[in-house]
Protein backbone atom coordinates (compact mmCIF):
# COMPACT_ATOMS: atom_id res chain seq x y z
CA UNK A 1 0.00 0.00 0.00
CA UNK A 2 1.30 3.63 -1.06
CA UNK A 3 -0.37 6.34 0.74
CA UNK A 4 -0.92 9.98 -0.83
CA UNK A 5 -2.26 13.37 0.17
CA UNK A 6 -4.05 15.55 -2.32
CA UNK A 7 -4.35 18.84 -1.46
CA UNK A 8 -6.79 21.19 -3.70
CA UNK A 9 -7.87 24.81 -3.49
CA UNK A 10 -11.35 25.56 -4.65
CA UNK A 11 -13.15 28.63 -5.74
CA UNK A 12 -13.73 30.58 -2.66
CA UNK A 13 -16.71 31.91 -3.53
CA UNK A 14 -18.56 28.37 -3.61
CA UNK A 15 -20.71 28.20 -0.96
CA UNK A 16 -21.34 24.49 1.25
CA UNK A 17 -23.46 23.19 -1.10
CA UNK A 18 -21.40 23.83 -4.63
CA UNK A 19 -18.33 22.89 -2.00
CA UNK A 20 -20.10 19.24 -1.44
CA UNK A 21 -20.65 19.06 -4.82
CA UNK A 22 -16.94 19.47 -5.96
CA UNK A 23 -15.58 17.13 -3.08
CA UNK A 24 -18.14 14.21 -4.41
CA UNK A 25 -17.07 14.53 -7.89
CA UNK A 26 -13.37 14.43 -6.17
CA UNK A 27 -14.16 11.44 -4.24
CA UNK A 28 -15.79 9.60 -7.48
CA UNK A 29 -12.72 10.37 -9.30
CA UNK A 30 -10.93 8.79 -6.69
CA UNK A 31 -12.27 5.82 -5.51
CA UNK A 32 -12.67 2.59 -7.77
CA UNK A 33 -10.78 -1.09 -6.27
CA UNK A 34 -8.04 -1.09 -4.32
CA UNK A 35 -8.03 2.45 -3.37
CA UNK A 36 -9.12 3.50 0.05
CA UNK A 37 -10.16 7.25 0.97
CA UNK A 38 -8.45 7.95 4.61
CA UNK A 39 -9.36 11.69 5.16
CA UNK A 40 -11.26 14.01 3.06
CA UNK A 41 -11.97 17.55 4.05
CA UNK A 42 -12.14 20.85 4.45
CA UNK A 43 -9.12 22.29 6.25
CA UNK A 44 -10.65 25.73 5.93
CA UNK A 45 -10.81 29.29 3.97
CA UNK A 46 -7.38 30.56 3.69
CA UNK A 47 -5.42 33.77 2.16
CA UNK A 48 -3.40 33.11 -0.57
CA UNK A 49 0.10 33.89 -0.70
CA UNK A 50 0.17 35.01 -4.36
CA UNK A 51 -3.45 35.40 -6.33
CA UNK A 52 -4.02 32.55 -8.75
CA UNK A 53 -6.25 33.05 -11.29
CA UNK A 54 -7.24 36.45 -9.61
CA UNK A 55 -8.08 35.02 -6.40
CA UNK A 56 -7.04 36.44 -3.09
CA UNK A 57 -8.80 33.57 -1.02
CA UNK A 58 -8.89 30.08 -1.87
CA UNK A 59 -10.87 27.35 0.43
CA UNK A 60 -8.40 24.01 0.93
CA UNK A 61 -9.82 20.53 1.02
CA UNK A 62 -7.42 17.70 2.10
CA UNK A 63 -7.34 14.08 0.50
CA UNK A 64 -5.74 11.68 2.34
CA UNK A 65 -6.20 7.60 0.33
CA UNK A 66 -3.96 4.55 -0.06
CA UNK A 67 -3.88 2.69 -2.97
CA UNK A 68 -2.51 -0.31 -4.29
CA UNK A 69 -2.13 0.67 -8.28
CA UNK A 70 -0.62 3.91 -8.99
CA UNK A 71 -2.05 3.91 -12.54
CA UNK A 72 -4.85 5.89 -12.47
CA UNK A 73 -2.59 9.04 -10.49
CA UNK A 74 -2.21 10.40 -14.07
CA UNK A 75 -5.93 10.59 -14.48
CA UNK A 76 -7.21 11.97 -11.31
CA UNK A 77 -4.30 14.69 -12.00
CA UNK A 78 -6.06 15.53 -15.43
CA UNK A 79 -9.86 15.29 -13.34
CA UNK A 80 -8.25 17.31 -11.08
CA UNK A 81 -6.65 19.90 -14.02
CA UNK A 82 -9.83 20.00 -15.90
CA UNK A 83 -12.28 20.73 -13.31
CA UNK A 84 -12.70 24.47 -13.09
CA UNK A 85 -13.84 24.56 -9.64
CA UNK A 86 -10.68 23.51 -8.55
CA UNK A 87 -8.34 26.79 -9.05
CA UNK A 88 -4.72 24.65 -7.84
CA UNK A 89 -4.10 20.79 -6.79
CA UNK A 90 -0.75 18.91 -5.54
CA UNK A 91 -0.54 15.13 -4.80
CA UNK A 92 2.47 14.12 -2.73
CA UNK A 93 3.33 11.04 -1.42
CA UNK A 94 3.53 9.96 2.13
CA UNK A 95 6.06 8.05 4.05
CA UNK A 96 3.48 6.59 6.32
CA UNK A 97 -0.23 6.38 6.98
CA UNK A 98 -2.10 9.18 7.61
CA UNK A 99 -3.61 9.25 11.06
CA UNK A 100 -7.95 8.97 10.24
CA UNK A 101 -8.99 12.68 11.29
CA UNK A 102 -11.13 13.26 13.76
CA UNK A 103 -10.16 15.01 17.30
CA UNK A 104 -7.80 17.47 15.62
CA UNK A 105 -11.11 19.49 14.09
CA UNK A 106 -12.16 21.13 17.57
CA UNK A 107 -8.78 22.91 18.48
CA UNK A 108 -8.19 24.13 15.03
CA UNK A 109 -11.48 25.75 15.20
CA UNK A 110 -10.87 27.23 18.42
CA UNK A 111 -7.58 28.29 16.99
CA UNK A 112 -8.91 29.98 14.81
CA UNK A 113 -11.97 31.58 16.58
CA UNK A 114 -9.28 33.23 19.07
CA UNK A 115 -7.42 34.70 16.47
CA UNK A 116 -10.91 36.12 14.89
CA UNK A 117 -12.14 37.63 18.12
CA UNK A 118 -9.27 40.17 18.95
CA UNK A 119 -9.65 41.26 14.89
CA UNK A 120 -13.50 41.72 15.73
CA UNK A 121 -12.66 43.53 19.05
CA UNK A 122 -10.46 45.62 17.48
CA UNK A 123 -13.03 46.71 14.63
CA UNK A 124 -15.71 47.59 17.80
CA UNK A 125 -13.16 49.26 19.17
CA UNK A 126 -12.55 51.37 16.13
CA UNK A 127 -16.25 52.04 15.25
CA UNK A 128 -16.61 53.25 19.17
CA UNK A 129 -15.05 56.24 18.71
CA UNK A 130 -16.41 57.45 15.80
CA UNK A 131 -19.44 56.75 16.94
CA UNK A 132 -18.78 58.88 20.39
CA UNK A 133 -17.30 61.58 18.07
CA UNK A 134 -20.40 61.95 16.04
CA UNK A 135 -22.29 62.50 19.36
CA UNK A 136 -19.81 65.39 20.67
CA UNK A 137 -20.43 67.24 17.73
CA UNK A 138 -24.25 67.11 18.74
CA UNK A 139 -24.14 66.87 22.25
CA UNK A 140 -21.51 68.76 24.35
CA UNK A 141 -22.37 67.00 27.35
CA UNK A 142 -20.31 63.74 27.21
CA UNK A 143 -17.47 65.39 26.04
CA UNK A 144 -16.57 67.10 29.45
CA UNK A 145 -18.25 63.65 31.44
CA UNK A 146 -14.76 61.94 29.27
CA UNK A 147 -12.62 64.72 30.31
CA UNK A 148 -13.19 64.17 33.45
CA UNK A 149 -12.60 60.60 32.96
CA UNK A 150 -9.26 61.06 31.42
CA UNK A 151 -8.30 63.46 34.09
CA UNK A 152 -9.41 60.86 36.87
CA UNK A 153 -7.13 58.51 35.30
CA UNK A 154 -4.63 60.49 34.67
CA UNK A 155 -4.65 61.41 38.63
CA UNK A 156 -4.91 57.62 39.10
CA UNK A 157 -1.92 57.35 37.19
CA UNK A 158 -0.11 59.35 38.89
CA UNK A 159 -0.63 58.06 42.46
CA UNK A 160 0.42 55.32 41.12
CA UNK A 161 3.70 56.32 40.24
CA UNK A 162 4.23 58.12 43.84
CA UNK B 1 31.19 41.81 20.52
CA UNK B 2 30.51 41.94 16.39
CA UNK B 3 33.20 38.97 16.09
CA UNK B 4 31.25 36.25 18.69
CA UNK B 5 29.39 34.10 16.74
CA UNK B 6 26.23 32.73 18.18
CA UNK B 7 26.61 28.80 18.48
CA UNK B 8 24.87 26.99 15.72
CA UNK B 9 22.30 24.46 16.38
CA UNK B 10 20.09 22.36 14.29
CA UNK B 11 15.91 23.25 14.95
CA UNK B 12 14.82 20.46 14.79
CA UNK B 13 17.25 18.33 16.30
CA UNK B 14 17.07 20.57 19.11
CA UNK B 15 13.10 19.68 18.94
CA UNK B 16 13.05 16.17 17.69
CA UNK B 17 11.76 17.02 14.73
CA UNK B 18 12.16 14.22 12.21
CA UNK B 19 9.57 14.86 9.34
CA UNK B 20 8.62 18.58 8.29
CA UNK B 21 5.22 18.76 6.77
CA UNK B 22 4.29 21.29 4.16
CA UNK B 23 1.15 22.21 5.77
CA UNK B 24 2.88 23.35 9.21
CA UNK B 25 3.42 27.36 7.34
CA UNK B 26 4.23 28.10 11.37
CA UNK B 27 7.17 26.28 11.15
CA UNK B 28 8.23 27.01 7.50
CA UNK B 29 8.00 30.65 8.46
CA UNK B 30 10.91 30.44 10.34
CA UNK B 31 13.47 29.63 7.63
CA UNK B 32 12.46 31.77 4.75
CA UNK B 33 13.86 35.65 4.93
CA UNK B 34 11.46 38.49 4.75
CA UNK B 35 11.42 38.35 1.08
CA UNK B 36 10.46 34.74 1.01
CA UNK B 37 13.70 33.58 0.05
CA UNK B 38 14.80 30.04 1.49
CA UNK B 39 17.79 30.67 4.23
CA UNK B 40 20.98 29.03 3.78
CA UNK B 41 22.23 26.16 5.83
CA UNK B 42 25.27 28.82 7.03
CA UNK B 43 22.20 30.73 8.63
CA UNK B 44 19.69 28.14 9.93
CA UNK B 45 22.66 25.75 11.55
CA UNK B 46 19.96 22.86 10.22
CA UNK B 47 21.84 19.30 9.11
CA UNK B 48 22.28 18.50 5.53
CA UNK B 49 19.49 15.42 6.27
CA UNK B 50 16.93 18.07 7.95
CA UNK B 51 17.59 20.96 5.47
CA UNK B 52 16.95 18.91 2.03
CA UNK B 53 13.56 17.85 3.89
CA UNK B 54 13.14 21.42 4.72
CA UNK B 55 13.83 22.73 1.33
CA UNK B 56 11.59 20.22 -0.34
CA UNK B 57 8.14 21.00 2.24
CA UNK B 58 8.47 25.05 1.65
CA UNK B 59 8.74 24.23 -2.42
CA UNK B 60 5.73 22.28 -1.67
CA UNK B 61 3.74 24.93 0.11
CA UNK B 62 4.93 27.44 -2.65
CA UNK B 63 3.56 25.41 -4.93
CA UNK B 64 -0.31 25.16 -3.42
CA UNK B 65 -0.08 29.28 -2.25
CA UNK B 66 0.66 28.70 1.17
CA UNK B 67 3.76 30.54 1.02
CA UNK B 68 4.93 33.29 -0.96
CA UNK B 69 7.32 32.65 -3.89
CA UNK B 70 8.74 36.24 -3.46
CA UNK B 71 7.41 39.15 -1.54
CA UNK B 72 8.29 41.58 -3.86
CA UNK B 73 5.36 42.08 -5.53
CA UNK B 74 4.49 43.69 -1.86
CA UNK B 75 6.48 46.42 -1.74
CA UNK B 76 5.99 47.52 -5.69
Amino acid sequence: MKYYETLYIVNPNFEQDRLDHVMRGVTKAVEREKVNIINHRIWGKKRLAYPIQKHKYGTYILLQFEADDVSFLTEFDQFLKLEKAIIRHQTIRLEERPEVYAEEAAPESVKEKTTVDPETEETVAETKPEAETNESTTETAPEENREDQKEAVETVTEEQES
Amino acid sequence: MAFVSKKKFCYFKENGITEIDYKDVRLLRRFVTEQGKIMPRRVTGSSAKMHRKLVRAIKRARNVALMPYTNNYLES
